[in-house]
């Protein structure tokens, strides 16, 4: 219990820091305590404060939403459906949501809010169509839910082939999708994140609320189900909720791989099972590892930008490697890990 | 001379004078796929633009005159496509069984471990950095990077101690990676050199002619070679390295030399035609539907139905008249995911009833 | 002796065909091709880059890859419209990006196809359909208008591209002389909006006509290892924030292909969008220095394209007395 709270309360104060760097790193020294005044207002006086009230702030808080909520519901997903695998990319969610944008965009040429809610009905679609083919193929009471990752990557190699398809056919329209589909934290997207943003704060809001009964579902579902918790409709209402929280993220920047995948298993050794307290620790550290890769986007090749979804693909594919060598490949963790 | 027989699971086998047997299911499965990858082939010969089929094709051989147009059509380009897209299938196929057996999951794939991603990548740096290379370089560079990745992999993985699971999350999780490598360079490179990229990414059997099926055939009959030798390796494989070798397997010296051929095989798939994702998984799922069966047969059916699959795919491709493209990575996914589905789904029924 | 000079007639009457309709010639990636002299059923690999500029100086394409089997187009911009005026026939296709069909692309019967430089995995199986000329067309390599420039000597028509040069050079000098005295060195930077900041490329008209007004590429940065579009391999996004404190002597706006709106009213939400807040803070619009232009008119290596710059910069600095 120590060891949570330390967490919990490291995160919660790391947060802001990094938050703070994220806004403030790059400017002239001098300027920054008129900055900092600037901050409330809604009025900039300058350019720099133009970046930072237009740029900055909404690319902060769109990194923090879209971190921390792909974050928890990726945390959900593992844990209901008991594969440490899965995650909105593995269960075809991203896939659907950008065949759904590449197409709204390229045979209704839908303006952006349009092509939000595509993507976000594309997400749903996506997850749903994974779960027909776990049916289709007859392996509902599979324990391990790999049938429910091998769907969800089937899902996703068929979605993803018909978007290639569709790229590839109008040439002059490509390039404005392709930065899309890799996943990119842009303040343009802001006006998506007031559309969006609270789809995926009701979803977390949700998951909060039915965080004790999940957490006695998780550690197993007879005994929940004895304790008068009702146990198929609190993990339909789970998996709703997530993969909802998950979709509305893809819908504002694309599809950012890797922090629903690799937070959880980053804060579960440290934190545990009890939802109550993991939630908050998986939104804290997803928030946290987004703004860093966005601001490694952003710096680390001034003046160019790169996309803050490769940025995760890179480095989080690298972490995902030395968290299967820690977790799977030691010699104690032979016997199937949860 | 041959002899029919029971064998010990109770189905049956046929056995021959020199102690060689094979069970009948197999066999029928077999030589019902090879009917049906001819069937297909003589069906694929007629789609297209220019009228003309089997029929003109047999018509050449008794010395009778066709148009230009005609030849042109069946022999430059369509029965080419057939046989590199058949030879590519079987590759592809072979490959993924043959990891399968490695790996004990059956969700071993070339492509889902990376060494699609790895040969692909290096591909395009070659091609980037000379755009005019010979095939012969490029098929270098292919096997160069399927190798590092397989290196790579196995540097990871460590010894022989590790679960299926572990090998098949490593290997998803290096893909990933490559993957992301790639999309780094679709996304930043001039748009011209990106929409070649994406264009050879989404797979297409343009570049198949009589030269590179010549290439091509060596390959095809040294796995051929290579299923005699590593077929009956395989099952022992299946129960994993100890008792591999409890069975008398060298596997230190075996495990090596059938990754190298998995490597090649997909290397040089990946080579005529770029990544088929999945093949290497849905081929021989099906076949295993078909007739469950382990070791040499296990292989050779897995190669008939991927051959199978990529020529049905081509065919798909050439023959949907529609102005959105279909490439070929699209047209196999589009036959295949269903397929897959549906032998999943009778497979799981089987089990079933069988209780 | 009659049987000598009867001989040798035979032979000059069976390679003089040869002679009088082909010749051969070296392309850019040093191929030695046997070319038809002139060229009249042309089949072409990239409309845009290779077709454009063919059908600019008074070719008509047979068969451009990507459009269908009619010559309609599924995409959003039809570069032969917006750059050479609409009314033109268009030329046919053989299957859509990604997918050339051989039998279509014979039965086009094309006696040229030209396609560029990284069509070089397709070259074998084109090859047995017409002789292939491969162009050079990444901007590492080739700049403004040169791509027209080496496609009108393939095709024998240099005379017509030099005498239209010619006249393009003389506009560009009369427009000079409208531009301040000491306008050497002037600096310019050529935006494209999609949902961030892309620093165009080098292959175009409307490159070639600034550069040919004076105009110099603005140096994004000194210290950056990747050149700000013009001449390196990879072009990443230049950042929003960035751009705001650039200040070249000429900035040029170009909307992207999914909008409808390319003009400059159009344009200007597109930026305020990306870079909210330029219109006040960034100098160039404060000093009336932007240019607004719609990428499909002169974002194609030719002289039509680069015309139509002329024709935007004419009509700005009319404007802006």
């Amino acid at each position: 219990m120590q060891r949570r709270l330390v967490f919990l309360s490291t995160m919660a104060f790391l947060l802001p820091v990094i938050a703070g760097v994220h806004l403030f790193l790059g400017f002239n020294p001098t300027d920054l305590p008129q900055l900092l005044f600037a901050l409330p207002g809604s009025d900039a006086q300058s350019f720099e404060e133009a970046v930072l009230l237009y740029q900055r702030v909404p690319r902060t808080l769109i990194a923090l939403y879209v971190g921390g909520v792909t974050a928890v519901c990726g945390f959900v997903l593992q844990s209901l459906v008991s594969n440490p695998l899965a995650s909105p990319t593995t269960l075809g969610v991203n896939a659907g949501a950008a065949l759904f944008l590449v197409a709204g965009v390229l045979l209704f040429n839908l303006d952006t809010k349009l092509q939000g809610a595509a993507a976000l009905v594309g997400a749903l679609s996506g997850f749903l169509a994974s779960l027909a083919v776990a049916k289709a193929a007859g392996r509902r009471n599979d324990p391990r839910g790999l049938s429910l990752i091998l769907s969800g990557a089937l899902v996703t190699m068929f979605f993803t082939g018909f978007t290639n398809a569709l790229l590839l056919s109008d040439p002059a329209r490509r390039s404005d999708l392709l930065s899309w589909i890799v996943g990119t934290i842009n303040h343009a997207y802001a006006d998506r994140l007031a559309l969006f943003g609270w789809v995926g704060v009701i979803a977390i809001l949700m998951l909060l609320v039915l965080a004790r009964p999940l957490t006695l579902i998780l550690f197993g579902a007879e005994k929940a189900a004895s304790t008068g918790v009702n146990v198929p409709i609190v993990s339909g209402l789970a998996i709703l909720a997530a993969v909802l929280g998950a979709g509305s993220a893809v819908a504002i920047c694309g599809p950012i791989g890797f922090v629903g995948l690799v937070v959880p298993h980053i804060v579960r050794p440290l934190v545990g099972n009890n939802l109550r307290i993991s939630l908050p620790a998986a939104f804290l550290t997803g928030a946290m590892v987004c703004i860093m890769a966005d601001l490694i986007g952003r710096e680390a090749l001034y003046p160019f930008s790169l996309s803050t979804g490769l940025v995760t693909d890179l480095v989080g594919g690298v972490v995902f490697i030395l968290i299967i060598k820690r977790f799977y490949l030691s010699s104690g963790a032979q016997q199937g890990v949860a | 001379m041959i002899r029919r027989g029971t064998a010990t699971d109770g189905l049956g086998i046929l056995r021959f004078k020199n102690g060689f047997q094979i069970k009948i299911s197999n066999l029928v499965a077999g030589l019902g796929l090879a009917m049906a990858a001819v069937l297909l082939a003589v069906y694929s010969l007629q789609i297209g633009l220019t009228k003309t089929g089997i029929s003109d094709f047999l018509a050449i051989f008794v010395g009778a005159e066709l148009s230009d147009a005609k030849v042109y059509a069946l022999i430059d380009v369509r029965l080419p496509r057939i046989l590199v897209g058949f030879m590519v299938g079987w590759a592809v196929a072979l490959s993924g069984a043959v990891l399968q057996s490695l790996a004990r999951n059956p969700l071993a794939d070339p492509g889902l471990f990376g060494f699609s991603q790895g040969s692909m990548i290096m591909i395009m740096l070659l091609l980037i950095v000379v755009p005019l290379a010979p095939k012969s370089l490029v098929a270098l560079a292919a096997v160069a990077g399927g190798l590092c990745v397989a290196g790579l992999l196995l540097w990871l993985v460590g010894g022989g101690r590790s679960s299926g699971l572990a090998i098949v999350l490593m290997g998803i999780a290096v893909e990933t990676v490559l993957s992301s490598f790639g999309t780094l360079l679709i996304l930043y490179l001039p748009p011209e050199t990106s929409l070649a990229l994406s264009e050879w990414l989404a797979g297409s059997l343009f570049q198949a002619n009589w030269s590179l099926i010549a290439a091509f055939l060596p390959l095809f009959f040294l796995s051929l070679a290579g299923i005699l030798i590593a077929g009956r390796a395989l099952p022992a494989y299946d129960l994993g390295n100890e008792m591999a070798m409890a069975l008398g397997e060298p596997v230190a010296r075996s495990q090596p030399m059938l990754l190298l051929f998995a490597v090649v095989l997909s290397a040089a798939a990946v080579t005529a035609v770029g990544p088929l994702m999945f093949l290497g998984i849905l081929a021989p799922h099906i076949a295993a539907f078909l007739s469950p069966a382990t070791g040499r047969a296990r292989l050779v059916l897995s190669g008939l139905t991927g051959g199978i699959l990529v020529v049905a795919a081509d065919t798909l491709t050439r023959g949907v008249a529609v102005g959105l493209p279909m490439p070929l990575g699209l047209s196999l996914t589009i036959i295949g995911v269903p397929l897959f589905i549906i032998a999943l789904r009778l497979q799981a029924l089987r089990k079933f009833q069988s209780h | 002796m009659r049987h000598l000079v009867f001989s040798f007639i035979a032979a000059m009457l069976v390679t003089g065909p040869v002679w009088a309709d082909e010749r051969l010639v070296s392309d850019d990636t040093g191929r030695e091709v046997l070319v038809p002299r002139q060229p009249d059923r042309v089949v072409v690999m990239h409309e845009p880059l290779l077709g454009l500029p063919l059908m600019d100086l008074g070719i008509e394409i047979t068969g451009s890859y990507g459009r269908a089997d009619d010559g309609s187009f599924v995409i959003a911009v039809d570069f032969i419209d917006t750059v050479l005026g609409e009314g033109r026939p268009k030329p046919r296709g053989f299957g859509p990006f990604g997918q050339p069909d051989l039998e279509k692309l014979r039965a086009l019967e094309p006696d040229l196809i030209v396609a560029t430089e990284l069509d070089a995995g397709k070259l074998d199986q084109l090859a047995t359909v017409a002789p292939v000329y491969l162009q050079n067309v990444s901007s590492a390599k080739v700049h403004g208008i040169e791509i027209q420039d080496d496609l009108a000597a393939l095709v024998g028509l240099t005379e017509v591209f030099n005498s239209r040069k010619a006249t393009y050079l003389e506009r560009v000098s009369s427009l000079r002389e409208t531009l301040p005295a000491n306008s050497a060195g002037l600096t310019y930077l050529p935006v494209f909006l999609t949902d961030q900041l892309n620093v165009v490329g080098d292959a175009s008209g409307m490159v070639q006509a600034l550069e040919d007004l004076g105009f110099i590429r603005l140096n994004v940065d000194d210290t950056s290892k990747l050149a700000a579009g013009g001449g390196s391999m990879m072009l990443m996004p230049l950042s929003a924030e960035a751009f705001g404190r650039l200040n070249p002597d000429l900035l040029v706006l170009l909307n992207s292909y999914t909008e409808d709106d390319r003009g400059e009213t159009g344009t200007r939400a597109k930026l305020d969008r990306i870079v909210p807040g330029w219109q006040q803070f960034m100098k160039p619009n404060l000093e009336n220095r932007i240019l607004f232009v719609d990428p499909a008119k002169v974002i194609t290596p030719t002289l039509a394209s680069a015309n139509h710059m002329l024709d935007a910069f004419e009509s700005w600095t009319l404007k802006s007395r």
